[in-house]
Formats: structure tokens, sequence, C-alpha cells
């Protein structure tokens, strides 16, 4: 039976085979090839002078962009006046930079269940990209995620550590 | 085990149900026997048995058979007093003095109150351990079973697990779970993996080693798949690992959470939480991941289903009246009904397999306690006190409950009895979150 398939499978493979190479010797002479587009891959090709790339990359370099985390209330997710003034800045950040995509993670402190949580704290980043999206930012390069109460940044257990770990962080991929 | 501290459940009625079992006309049905238990009030209708000194019949290999013996001796009475079925007696220091070199008698365990006694022999063969079961009514003075059960060398537990599970059977009908496993996550940083031990905590081994947070791990009724939200690929999906072929397959993996999975009784549905509508509701699913309907819309968040038994129901917690509260739908997503109205934040609810309770964590003055009701919201029970006692479960037979506690410092797995009693640490895993008690593969067979 298996000799029988692997029988089967040489044939096909032959079949296959001489049907490519039928092919090969057909194709020259029925569309030969177009040299229009040579030109266009010589220019991309077409290194500029030293110099010139490290004048371009001591130029152009953008500074990473950075913005602090914003901080909610106790078992909510609405923005306070503080994180809308950094949204706002970060906002016109973004429209300069419309290379620059950017991921929010949503986070909370540890007292509530994990389970709740996680759906917090993915209201949470979806609240900030709500706002950049209002402010004129394409939705489709802000990246949200939330890790509930799984990755505080004050182990503390005390409001100070909880008033800490209710956040939103921004990272920004160039 | 003390058992007889509540006000409520179990009635001690055992004895008379007893000799009904063993004439044929009047035994009664597994669901009878499972009535009487738990609805009437009174404590629990323990049967009072012990558990003999095994004879060691055949040749000695390692030449610590009677260690092994008397182990199995002690994992058997461990077992039947965990079960809550039997109330397991043991000879007393008075008793000892009495006896002083012979043997003890069927005098003797009548005497200490014994209506059954677990007997029987115990051999090595070098490869396999046997056990020869023996379970005698003593007050008729009759063998009224026999049967042998093998079990890998070293293997203990496996035979005492085999043992309790057919004592229960024949003395009460009812079907044990000496072979449920606790599945939980435990934490180690930032990473969170899975692991899964027996009830009682042996044999614990890690299912995941993926470096990331595995969350929320939840079984079929088989025991065999274990459904969990993990983030090894980035965002938190729903996975499935077949415990036997150790397949894992994604189910869901959409824009958003896949979080908190409960999988219905016949295995056929997910209840999961899912912001693919950008709030967080809670959706019915196939087993292979289809959205079969949106259960809840509400501007606010659903979470942590549990199945009713029959599969027609879930319950699942929503901050929708502004407080975190327990609630009841049908699987049409019809007849919701709030359950819980004390206190501000009940969620991880579990539904009693047998029907009757709910389990669930409620927040009070910061931290959790655990809790039972009715199905009707009714009866509400506080079980715990000391600590943080977090995401309840309850045991396959519903007469058991797990769940974390920070009680003496780490979070550990903790079990106790439906009713709060006999409240025992199981793992020492120093990080343990969500335990979910599911039925064992490894059935008796």
């Amino acid at each position: 039976m298996r000799a029988f398939k692997l029988t089967i499978i040489f044939v096909i493979i032959g079949v296959l085979s001489f049907g490519a190479i039928c092919g090969g010797k057909k194709e020259p002479t029925l569309t030969p090839p177009k040299p229009v587009e040579e030109p266009e891959e010589e220019v991309e090709i077409e290194t500029p002078p030293a110099e010139e790339i490290a004048k371009f990359e001591v130029e152009e370099e953008p500074e990473p962009l950075e913005f602090p985390n914003i901080h909610f209330d106790f078992n909510k997710y609405n923005l306070k006046p503080e994180a809308r003034a950094v949204l706002r800045e970060m906002a016109d950040s973004l429209r300069s930079r419309p290379d620059t995509m950017l991921r929010i993670e949503g986070h909370c402190d540890e007292r509530g269940t994990e389970q709740y949580n996680l759906a917090l704290g993915e209201k949470r980043a979806l609240e900030a990209k709500k706002f950049l999206v209002s402010a004129g930012i394409d939705s489709d390069r802000i990246d949200i995620i939330s890790y509930g109460e799984e990755r505080p940044i004050d182990p503390g257990h005390n409001e100070e550590a909880w008033a800490k770990n209710r956040r939103d962080e921004f990272i920004f991929i160039e | 085990m003390n058992i007889s501290q509540p006000k409520t459940f179990f009635p001690l009625v055992i004895p008379l149900l007893l000799l009904a079992l063993f004439t044929v006309e009047d035994s009664p049905a597994q669901s009878d026997f499972y009535g009487v238990i738990r609805d009437s009030g009174g404590a629990v209708p323990q049967l009072n048995i012990a558990v003999a000194k095994f004879d060691i019949t055949g040749d000695f290999y390692s030449g610590d058979e009677p260690e092994k013996a008397a182990e199995l001796k002690e994992k058997i009475e461990k077992g039947l007093a965990f079960s809550l079925y039997f109330n397991v007696v043991t000879a007393d220091s008075s008793l000892m003095a009495l006896i002083g070199e012979r043997e003890m008698n069927y005098e003797d365990w009548i005497y200490l109150g014994a209506e059954h006694l677990v007997g029987g022999s115990f051999y090595s063969d070098g490869i396999l351990f046997h056990y020869n079961l023996e379970i005698t009514d003593i007050l008729r003075g009759k063998t009224i079973y026999t049967t042998e059960f093998k079990a890998p060398i070293d293997s203990v537990n496996q035979l005492s697990y085999k043992a309790v599970d057919r004592i229960i059977n024949i003395l009460t009908g009812e079907k044990g779970i000496s072979f449920s496993r606790i599945v939980f996550s435990v934490a180690s940083g930032n990473i969170k993996e899975l692991a899964i031990c027996n009830w009682d905590g042996s044999d614990l081994i890690y299912l995941t080693d993926n470096k990331s947070l595995n969350l929320f791990p939840t079984a079929d009724r088989t025991g065999e798949e274990v459904y969990f939200t993990s983030y090894f690929r980035g965002n938190p999906d729903l996975y499935k690992l077949n415990l036997i072929s150790t397949e894992l397959a994604p189910i869901s993996a959409r824009k958003g959470i896949d979080s908190s999975p409960a999988i219905s009784p016949n295995g056929e549905y997910i209840a999961l939480i899912l912001t693919v509508d950008d709030n967080a509701e809670l959706y019915l699913l196939t087993n292979r991941g289809r959205i079969v309907r949106r259960l809840t819309r509400t501007w606010g968040i659903e979470s942590s289903p549990s199945f009713s038994p029959n599969g027609r129901e879930i319950v699942f917690s929503s901050d929708k009246s502004g407080s975190v509260h327990l609630y009841v739908t049908d699987i049409e997503g019809l007849n919701q009904r709030r359950l819980t109205f004390h206190g501000n934040y009940n969620d991880t609810p579990s539904w009693s397999p047998k029907g009757d309770l709910i389990t669930y964590a409620s927040r009070e003055s910061g931290r959790f306690q655990i809790y039972t009701m009715s199905i009707t919201g009714e009866n509400v029970r506080r079980l715990t006190s000391v600590g943080n006692n977090q995401d309840p479960c309850f045991s396959p037979d519903g007469l058991h409950i797990c769940f974390v506690s920070d009680r003496n410092g780490n979070k550990e797995v903790y079990t106790m009895n439906f009713d709060g009693s006999n409240q025992k640490r199981v793992t020492s895993v120093e990080n343990a979150y969500n335990p979910y008690w599911t039925p064992g593969i490894a059935e008796e067979r």
C-alpha cells in the first residue's frame, strides 16, 4: 500500500516537473521580460554618498516620545483633568509624527478581583484611546491592552501604592 | 473532623438508611440519598466506619511493605473522613490499654460505635501493589463486599483513592471525588504559570512554562480540557490545553480581552467576557470559539461567569447598578435577575454542581470573604473570617469548596466543607491564584 502511494507521488512529481520544464521553455518566447522597470530599480539601489547618510541620520533621528502615566480614581475609568492635559499634548506630538504608533496599557490596583480588574484596565486604556481618536489621531495607530492588576509598579498595600498603580502607560513605537 | 458545628444541613438518618441499603427492595436511589443529606436540617449523616490494620501477605520485596500498608490505611482513613460521608472511628487509648497485645475484634469495633469495617490484605509483587478491600457490616458480622485493587509500586495515593471511591460508592451509592484535582495559577515575579495538584495538594505539576501571564483556568466535566486566558502571544486570549495529548489550541483571540471562561456541563458552550464591542460583556461561545450570542448589554463591566448544573443558566457579576453584584441569566440572554443585595463588591461566583448553592467572594472593609447563598439569593452565609479569602470554587460533588487565602502570609489554595468547616491549606507555592476544582481524569479503572 505504502509503496503504491510512493509511486503515485513520484508520478505526480514527474508530471509536475515536466510541466515546469515545458513552461520554462515556452515563457521567454511568449512574454519577453520588460526592460521598462529597470531604471526605477537602479534609482532605488543607488546609494547616496556616505557623508549624506550621516547628515540624514543626525538631522532626522527623532527623539523617542515619552509621556508620564495618567492616573485614575479608585474603581473609575473616566479621565481626570490632569490626564486630559497629558493626552492633549500627546495628540499634538502624534499629529506631527504620523509614523509613530502608540500602545496604551491599562492597569488597576490590587483591591478588586483579578477578573473584574482585567476588564477595568481595558476600559482605562480604551478611554485614553477614545480621547486621542477624538483629537484626530487615526485609531489604527493606537493599540490597547489591559494588564488588570497583574503588573503593579508599586508593590505596596497602601493608598499611595494603589494610586500609582491605577494608571495608563504609554509606549511609543517609531 | 467536626461537621456538626453549623445549624443547618445533614440529618442523622443514616443508620436507618443504611439498613435499607442492603435489603434489596428498599435500596434508595442515589439522588434520594443525596437529597436526604443536603436538604434537611441537622448535622452530616456520617456513617461510623473504621479501618482495620491490613494483613500483609506474600513475599516482601522492598522490605517496607508494612510501612506502605500502614500508609495506605492512613490515607484511606483521611480520604473517607474528607468525603464527608463518614465518621472515621479509631481506637482510643483506653481501649488500647484494655486490648493489650491481642488483635482488635468485632466487639471492640462495636464498643467504639463503628458500623462498618474496612479491612483486607496488602502485598507487593515487586511491580504492583495489591490491595484486597474487604467491607464488613459489623453489626451483622458479615462481609458485604470484596475486591482487589492494583497500582504501580510506590503509588499508595492511587491505591487509596481507588479504595475510598469504591467504599463511598458501595455504602452510599455516591460517586467519590478522590481523583479530582485543583488547577490554579502560580505567580512568580511578573509571570503566572498554571499548575495542577490532587485535592489534598499531592502530586503538584506545572502545566505551562511560557513565562507570561496564564490566568483563570477552568475545565470541562471530563477534567481533560483546561481552558484559560494567556498573554503568551501578547494579548489576553483564550486557549484550551488537553491534559492527555498536551495539545494547546487557541479558542478565542479577539480584539481586547478574552477573559474568565466557564465551560457548560455538557462541554458544548463557553461563557466568556469579551470586549469586542468595546465594553466588557458576557458572551456565549461554542466550545470551538464561535460566538453564539451576546448575553448582556450594559455600560458596566460583566465578569466571572459560572454555569448552573443543567447548563440552562449562568451566574455572573456586573457593576451596572454602580457596585459589583451577582446576577443570573439564561443562555438565551433572557430572564436576568439580581441575586445579591448585601455589600458592594460580590464577584467570582461558582455554582454548585449539585445545584443548590452558589459560593462567591464579597469584599468588606478592604478584604474578601467567602459566602454561600441559595440560588434564589437567600440564606446568605459567610464561611471565612481570617485574612483575605478569594476565588471560591465548588468541588465536583458540591460538598467542598476550594479557595485562595493569605491568612498565613502567603496566598495558598485551601479547601473547606460547603458549610465552612474543616478549612485546610493544600498548597505551599507561596503565590496561588484562581483555583478551579476539576473532576479527575484517572477515574477508578
